[in-house]
């Protein structure tokens, strides 16, 4: 929970020029912003690129940001704007959809743009987590390889001596775990 | 293998970005006809994406974008400044304290009334026009990016090119809302839509709304609100609030006044092709305003001697030892191919890392509403994976050369990249080495609004075509600026040899794409 009278000190400080209430309030927002971009962003896109625009564009024009409303709202718009500028510089590329994305997935994710979702999300990622806990610990490192040291296949496949075919299927198989995981728990905390 | 099995294998490849073409076809067509499969992709692809967000426990994020953002200071300090006073503001003092102060209060009130609005967004660009006025904005430049709202046509014609894919052509008196890169409200007038690359483009009416179904097709809105949609090519389909839709096929008018069901009328719209063509480009700047042929005396030359050409304020020049600093060109000639690249010489790039600098007669000023174009052909020798070359064509200003830049490379993963400042937007897009290129940039610049800039490059069996694309190699996000760059600077790094020609700068397509 974000301690607003805490927010404002960190907002005035920015408005003052301080880096450190800057870096403050990255801190307090990074992870749903994050968990949101990265949900919305359309397949090309470099969510961490337009999270990173986002903030900076918050810092830039905090001077328009009015003490004591919303700041959440109010980043999440920027947040939104900085997306529908990504999806607009991706689509415009050449061959976009016949390298990227097929039409029907962008536009299902085009559909799930609501900031209100947002907290949904932080609790999805936190779920993730306690999911991937769960995991034996082979399945833990594959993933580890896979996404923390974006290790391609190949590397993967030598390194655990699986085929790249079996791996891929592995990976399919472990990636359904975690859905349905996330979606056992989402059921019981709705519940 | 079942369509579960298949969309397994599909999915796994196009998470590992193993997926080619067909394979990205049968997908997309295994989701369209699937709306659940569609939304549970979406679901495993956001689950993907947080697993990278998961595996990221560090402080890497929020060290970047501190860094970044005190690195963007600069702008920040001079985005203020710019809204605070007024540039031309040559008040006393004290009067301009006041009204730098007034400033602010109302941005602040303004601001507040308006929280959470974002700015409207560049939806489509001015093709040509022939004779146009627009209200509020008098004469429009070509190639000038449209943003979403209101926009009327008091007379002449002109097309619009839609960033979905879209052309619409307009006969004044028309009046138009931009809502989007995919649908325009027609308030009243008569708009002609060609959209054969923008599936699901919409035309909405008082009436309804008419949907592309890959088509052209021609919708009048009288001042009363009757509405007809004449279909001259392929179906559209005609959507109202309540009530179903209903298609109307190619060679169907149909008048929609009392009844929501509507009359059929004689077909009257002319053909897309013959209005485009109807539509003559505005005079101005058929010719290029700066011109580089390199048309030199083969061989190696001094770059003072090199002062040909049209359109510069000097010869070429290296960098001063101040532009420079500790990274000194290694050599200071120019050396002249005799079989260009198009015609007359071309300037060879030597395998070193080479800076070659011209002044330009007139900036490119970011600060005024403008179009600019800048072409040139570029070839690249093929050489080994690890010794790709490198190439960059910036524009940067004189009074502060490092600070400012707007600028077009090939950097040796082969991905076209676009420059501005410290931010550089990467191509998707690669491009293999040992062909003659034909680039095509365009600076879309704006007085008060986002400026945006775009990359096309063009291989050798590609035409140019007589108006600019609905798509680009690369492009911008949308920015504000107002700097001058008044240098052109072109730098060769790497191992391989690079050739550059005919450079030419136009305040319109055809000036830069016309072959002569």
């Amino acid at each position: 929970m974000i301690d607003r009278a805490r927010l404002e000190s960190d907002l005035r400080r920015v408005r003052d020029g301080d880096p450190a209430g800057f870096e403050a309030v990255v801190r307090a927002f990074e992870w749903p912003i994050r968990t949101w971009i990265v949900a919305h962003c359309p397949p090309g896109g470099d969510a961490d690129d337009v999270a990173q625009r986002t903030f900076i564009e918050a810092f830039k024009r905090i001077a328009e940001y009015a003490a004591g409303t919303d700041f959440r709202a109010w980043l999440f718009t920027i947040a939104r704007y900085q997306l529908m500028a990504e999806s607009t510089r991706l689509r415009r590329t050449a061959d976009y959809h016949r390298r990227y994305a097929p039409h029907a997935l962008a536009e299902e994710l085009e559909r799930r743009g609501d900031a209100a979702e947002a907290a949904g999300l932080s609790e999805q990622l936190d779920q993730l987590r306690t999911c991937l806990g769960g995991l034996n610990p082979q399945a833990r490192e594959i993933l580890g390889q896979r996404y923390r040291e974006g290790m391609p296949l190949e590397e993967i496949s030598r390194r655990t001596g699986r085929s790249i075919g079996a791996l891929k299927k592995y990976l399919f198989t472990l990636r359904s775990k975690l859905h349905e995981c996330i979606a056992r728990k989402t059921a019981t905390e709705t519940t | 293998m079942t369509p579960d099995e298949r969309f397994e294998d599909l999915w796994t490849d196009f998470l590992e970005g193993e997926l080619g073409a067909e394979g990205l076809d049968e997908l997309q067509r295994l989701l369209a006809s699937d709306p659940a499969l569609a939304r549970r992709a979406a679901d495993l692809y956001g689950e993907h994406r947080l697993l990278g967000l998961a595996h990221q426990s560090d402080d890497r994020f929020v060290r970047e974008t501190v860094d970044r953002a005190l690195r963007d200071r600069e702008g920040f300090v001079e985005s203020v400044v710019r809204r605070a006073a007024p540039p031309a503001s040559r008040f006393p003092r004290v009067l301009g304290y006041v009204a730098v102060a007034a400033a602010a209060f109302l941005l602040s009130l303004g601001l507040q009334l308006l929280p959470s609005t974002p700015p409207a967004g560049p939806v489509a660009t001015l093709l040509r026009a022939d004779g146009a006025r627009w209200d509020r904005h008098g004469v429009l430049p070509e190639g000038r990016r449209l943003l979403q709202g209101r926009l009327r046509l008091l007379e002449g014609s002109a097309a619009l090119l839609f960033d979905s894919g879209a052309v619409m052509l307009l006969t004044g008196p028309t009046d138009l809302d931009l809502e989007s890169r995919g649908r325009a409200l027609l308030r009243s007038g008569k708009v002609t839509v060609e959209a054969s690359e923008a599936y699901g483009f919409t035309v909405g009416t008082p009436k309804g709304d008419a949907v592309d179904l890959g088509t052209e097709f021609a919708v009048a809105v009288e001042a009363g609100g009757a509405t007809e949609v004449h279909v001259l090519q392929g179906e559209v389909a005609w959507e109202r609030p309540s009530g179903k839709a209903r298609v109307i096929q190619t060679g169907q008018a149909v008048r929609f006044e009392s009844t929501p069901e509507g009359r059929g009328v004689p077909l009257t719209g002319k053909g897309f092709k013959e209005l485009l063509q109807s539509i003559r480009p505005e005079p101005r700047g058929k010719a290029p305003a700066v011109y580089e042929g390199f048309d030199y005396p083969a061989g190696t030359i001094e770059p003072a001697q090199a002062s040909g050409g049209l359109g510069f304020k000097g010869p070429w020049r290296v960098r001063t030892a101040e532009e420079a600093g500790r990274d000194p060109d290694p050599s200071t000639a120019m050396v002249i191919q005799p079989d260009g690249l198009s015609r007359g010489g071309s300037l060879q790039f030597p395998a070193a890392r080479t800076f070659r600098i011209r002044p330009l007669a007139e900036p490119l000023d970011l600060g005024r509403d403008d179009v600019t174009y800048v072409s040139f052909f570029l070839r690249q020798e093929s050489v080994a994976p690890n010794e790709e070359s490198f190439f960059r064509l910036t524009f940067r200003p004189s009074d502060n050369f490092a600070g400012h830049v707007v600028g077009f490379g090939m950097p040796p993963q082969r991905r076209p990249t676009i420059y501005r400042n410290r931010d550089n937007f990467n191509s998707s897009v690669t491009f293999e080495s040992g062909v003659v290129q034909f680039w095509v940039c365009k600076i879309a610049s704006r007085r008060h609004g986002p400026d945006e800039v775009f990359l096309r490059i063009f291989r050798p069996d590609e035409p140019a075509g007589d108006h600019e694309p609905a798509t680009w190699t690369n492009q911008t996000t949308p920015f504000e600026s107002d700097v001058k760059l008044d240098l052109l600077v072109i730098t060769g790094t790497g191992q391989g040899r690079q050739w550059f020609d005919e450079l030419r700068i136009g305040k319109t397509w055809e000036s830069v794409t016309r072959k002569e």
